[in-house]
């Protein structure tokens, strides 16, 4: 069956990006990034913006 | 009025319906009843009689009656015939002489139905999480719907042109929907008077209920109206097709019935009012029953069935909650409606969560603290030479510090996975040095190890064995020449952010593309601490390290004994059973093994040694319960855990310690989550799934990985958002399809792709094997699907397949009996200890071309093959052999089409078999005929009458 799930692009705290059903609420710690549609849409999306996929947490502390 | 008139009037009536005398005799094939001789009323509570009585008298002219019966003989709407006719007698009225009778009944429908089994009776109690064998008691639980709700119940009926209890049946179908996580077919069978069909049978007497199947499929964007208003034009069906049909009674199955309002019966000055009838003639493991009454839900759970009292009242309540929702908005779509009650959802928020992880260091640092407390044990010994604790750390600080003139912190550091002391140096080394280590495995095909470099992009490779040069042109550091740290080295403080990666393990993807996993240091930690002190390794002894050290099983006895000062032994070859020498002075052994090699490694290694195995971890694979047995037969004292968990998650998320609850039968579950770790099971639209239910596994909490290396893509799909724990916590979507027991333990039923169905039938091959390997002389056991059949491959010492096939046949349905066999010395095992399907698969395809073979793919095809092999006497042909040429004779033609004439019940001339030589043909003939003679369905209410009066003509006439 094919997923009709409108999705929206998320992140945290740690500026992990991930998907999340766009008529759920959100889960607490994370933000839309402004795109949604279908999975293959938000998906596309991330792979061009995740381009560091180390938490900030780390990446923060070897630029310091 | 006296209390002897008031007995003399129920005897009176009951003799005049002698079924409800009778008592139910099974044999073979058929249940019929027999009748007791009158009388039958027992007023005595002591006393043994079909229908056991109680009279209570409550004022002087008011009496409370109470009978009670075997389900078997009559149902609820009998007894409103009873009360009728006890008015009627009382008052002093007559009564009409000769009432229908049950047999007459049972007789004139015997003329007009056609037998047809429905094999849901299994799938339904599985569909509810439920198997047999359960408690000894029938359980109930009652649950009354708000009075607000019930008001917009009526008002929602109305508006839908529906009765109430069509939309509360919805509501159970909607609720049981949430069980099957793949979608399916409603299992629910609703009750249906079978009175109905005819005026004459109205005051019948006897068990003339039925419940009948009511297939509907799911759809769940459908709306609830929609879904009720199926249900009510399949109920609308279903009084026509029910006096035909009918279904046999079925043990296990799930149904709805309506438990009507009290009914008052007037005759003059007595009045006889029906308070509460309930018999359900049919042997239903579940059974909702509404009361439109006092609008009121009772589920009832019948003896046998494994459920417990706070599940059913989960059941009850999520009924409920479902249909408070469903009539609040109605035009919702399934899936968005709640069906969980507050108590169930708050006791599952509860069982995901792990005991609390204690605050964690770093592995590297941990190992250095064990060995800075024990400098002189033994920590690793391989084949060739054995390192103390000091040793180990020396080598581990002098190789970091190479590696930091490379520069590698914050980057990725390949090591080779050659089986020395040297690699897990290399390994701790890396993280030491701030990075995080790839383990490597050089024999790989040359494309595949190209690609993982590519994809990882090492700032450094350490090779433990031949540098692999042509493959990696980076720097590369020789571990065996590297110089040890000074011995009174102090070690650098380890740069420790709990989020930076410690490894990147590569797992196989669908789409064969690498899939590096980047785990944390928390998670590892995570792990390491929690599976130290779990499997008991803080009392010192040898862990046996056999897996190899690409493959994230192999943790739970390298890293992790390391840091609580055991000895490591590295064995050589990972695709056998682990030839381990070890002697008393080594103290307990552990053990971390796939199934499949745990199974080789007991009868392998001697007793003596199995018995000093203090722990077994057993996982990458599901565990049966047969081959905990087997162990335990040899070595009763071994602590035998099933661990569960993705490489995403870090080797183990969950456990299930298989000594404490013996189960004899099928898979151990997988068991609770461990320290640190949340597990959710969650239904297709990502809400927890109810107790009991199917949904995937996802998990939470520390252990859950960074994610896929350089594919931010595929990371985001897997790693979502965790919502019941906030923080911006993340999950991991296992792919795992899973369901809860009673007490929340963890059941893994199966990869969500890897269900097949065989002719529509759900299929397990877990479960064939499982049954297989039941057998005494199967070691080993693969089955594969192949078409619509499946294909078993036995490892057994003794080469006999004969009582094998006949256990199989004993203990599994047709359609899951695999229709060929391979008998191999072991079965293949890839590099990682799995069974290694893709040679299985070689095999098999070579065996079919060999013999020239076609497999039955049809029914209809197998059941002639069958046919063929139980005449021929073997299995060497296809479906496109002739049977002359598989042996066969004129005289085995004609034991064939006898053979065929009883396990089609129908004729079969041996001339079909003379004139369609080969299987294909048989079928397609038989295919063609069975359409053609199909026993016609269309007799018309008028003729049903006739035959129903000329039944009774005949009985009278006699």
């Amino acid at each position: 069956m094919a997923d009709k799930t409108i999705y929206s692009v998320v992140f945290n705290h740690e500026e992990q990006y991930s998907i999340w059903p766009m008529h759920k609420d959100l889960p607490a710690g994370w933000k839309a990034e402004g795109t949604s549609g279908a999975k293959e849409v938000c998906l596309k999306r991330i792979e061009e913006v995740w381009t560091d996929m180390r938490p900030l947490s780390i990446r923060e502390q070897i630029s310091d | 009025m006296p209390e002897s008139d008031l007995r003399d009037g129920v005897e009176a009536i009951l003799a005049r319906h002698p079924v409800m005398g009778s008592r139910l005799r099974l044999t073979d094939d058929e249940a019929h009843h027999v009748q007791a001789t009158p009388p039958f009323v027992a007023w005595n509570p002591e006393a043994a009689g079909a229908v056991s009585a109680t009279l209570v008298r409550r004022s002087p002219d008011e009496y409370d009656l109470s009978l009670s019966f075997s389900p078997w003989v009559a149902d609820a709407p009998s007894l409103r015939t009873v009360a009728r006719e006890l008015a009627t007698f009382l008052a002093g009225e007559s009564l009409p002489d000769d009432p229908v009778q049950f047999d007459e009944f049972t007789d004139w429908r015997a003329e007009v139905q056609e037998q047809a089994a429905f094999d849901d009776d299994v799938a339904s109690l599985e569909w509810a999480g439920l198997a047999p064998p359960g408690s000894d008691r029938t359980l109930h639980h009652l649950r009354h719907l708000p009075m607000e709700v019930s008001d917009t119940l009526d008002t929602v009926s109305r508006d839908l042109k529906l009765s109430p209890e069509t939309v509360v049946l919805a509501g159970w179908i909607a609720y049981l929907s949430r069980f099957s996580h793949q979608g399916s077919t409603s299992p629910v069978r609703a009750a249906t008077d079978l009175r109905q069909a005819e005026p004459e049978l109205a005051d019948l007497v006897g068990a003339a209920t039925v419940y009948m199947p009511l297939p509907l499929e799911f759809d769940d964007s459908e709306s609830f109206s929609d879904l009720a208003r199926r249900v009510g034009a399949g109920r609308g069906k279903q009084v026509n097709a029910q006096l035909e049909i009918v279904a046999v009674p079925a043990s296990g199955g799930i149904g709805f019935d309506v438990d009507k309002p009290p009914a008052a019966f007037q005759m003059q000055d007595v009045s006889v009012t029906l308070v509460r009838a309930d018999s359900c003639p049919e042997p239903l493991a579940l059974r909702l029953t509404w009361r439109p009454d006092e609008a009121a839900l009772l589920l009832t759970a019948r003896e046998s069935v494994s459920i417990t009292p706070a599940r059913l009242a989960f059941m009850v309540e999520g009924v409920a909650a479902l249909l408070v929702d469903a009539v609040r908005r109605p035009g919702q779509p399934l899936r968005d409606l709640n069906a969980l009650g507050t108590g169930e959802l708050a006791w599952l928020k509860e069982i995901a969560l792990g005991s609390p992880a204690p605050t964690l260091g770093s592995l590297p640092q941990m190992v250095l603290d064990a060995a800075r407390r024990t400098p002189d044990r033994p920590a690793i010994r391989d084949e060739q030479e054995g390192w103390t604790y000091d040793l180990l750390r020396q080598k581990a600080l002098g190789l970091a510090e190479a590696l930091r003139d490379h520069g590698v912190s914050g980057k990725l550091v390949a090591v080779t996975t050659e089986r020395n002391a040297h690699t897990i140096a290399a390994f701790l080394a890396v993280m030491i040095a701030g990075a995080a280590y790839v383990p490597l495995d050089c024999s790989m095909p040359k494309g595949r190890l190209k690609r993982l470099l590519e994809n990882c992009q090492p700032a450094a490779l350490i090779a433990t064995g031949e540098a692999p040069t042509d493959a990696y042109d980076g720097p590369i550091i020789l571990a065996d020449q590297v110089k040890c740290a000074e011995a009174e080295t102090t070690d650098r403080p380890i740069p420790a952010n709990p989020n930076a990666p410690a490894y990147v393990l590569y797992t196989s993807g669908s789409t064969g593309a690498p899939k590096g996993v980047m785990v944390s240091h928390r998670g590892l930690a995570n792990y390491v601490c929690w599976a130290a002190k779990a499997y008991g390794m803080d009392g010192g002894g040898i862990a046996i390290s056999n897996a190899p050290f690409s493959f994230d099983l192999s943790l739970t006895t390298t890293l992790v004994p390391l840091t609580v000062g055991l000895e490591v032994r590295i064995t050589p070859d990972t695709a056998r059973v682990p030839a381990i020498t070890a002697d008393e002075a080594d103290g307990p052994i552990f053990l971390k093994l796939t199934p499949r090699l745990f199974d080789s490694a007991n009868g392998a290694m001697p007793r003596e040694t199995m018995d000093r195995v203090k722990t077994a971890v057993v996982g990458g694979e599901q565990l049966l319960a047969s081959s905990v047995a087997k162990w335990h037969a040899r070595a009763p004292n071994t602590l035998v855990i099933n661990e569960y968990g993705p490489t995403e998650t870090v080797v183990g998320s969950s456990f299930f310690d298989s000594s404490a609850t013996p189960r004899n039968r099928g898979a151990v579950p997988i068991g609770a989550p461990i320290a640190g770790t949340t597990l959710y099971v969650l239904d297709r639209c990502g809400e927890l799934a109810p107790l009991g239910a199917e949904g995937e596994l996802y998990i939470g909490g520390n252990g859950v990985a960074l994610g896929y290396l350089a594919a931010p893509g595929r990371t985001a799909e897997r790693f979502l958002p965790d919502p019941f724990l906030g923080e911006g916590a993340r999950m991991f979507r296992t792919g795992d399809l899973v369901r809860r027991d009673c007490d929340g333990t963890l059941v893994f039923l199966g990869r969500l792709d890897r269900q097949l169905k065989i002719r529509g039938y759900r299929v397990d091959l877990d479960e064939v094997e499982a049954v297989l390997l039941e057998h005494e002389d199967v070691a080993q056991a693969a089955v594969l699907a192949f078409g619509q059949s499946l294909i078993a491959f036995i490892a057994a010492p003794e080469p006999k397949l004969t009582g094998i096939r006949r256990h199989a046949a004993d203990h599994l349905a047709e359609y899951m009996l695999p229709s060929q066999w391979t008998l191999l010395d072991t079965l293949p095992v890839t590099r990682n200890g799995k069974l290694d399907q893709a040679a299985l698969l070689a095999m098999k395809d070579s065996i079919a071309s060999r013999r020239g073979k076609v497999l039955p793919e049809t029914h209809m095809q197998r059941q002639v093959w069958k046919v063929w092999e139980e005449t021929l006497g073997h299995d060497d042909f296809g479906i496109d052999t002739r049977f002359f040429e598989a042996g066969g004779d004129s005289l085995m033609i004609i034991q064939a089409a006898a053979r065929l004439q009883v396990t089609l019940e129908r004729p079969v001339p041996p001339t079909i078999l003379f004139e369609h030589p080969t299987i294909r043909a048989i079928a397609a003939q038989l295919d063609g005929q069975s359409t053609d003679n199909s026993i016609d369905l269309g007799k018309d209410r008028a003729s049903r009458r006739r035959a129903l009066a000329a039944n009774r003509r005949r009985r009278h006439d006699a």
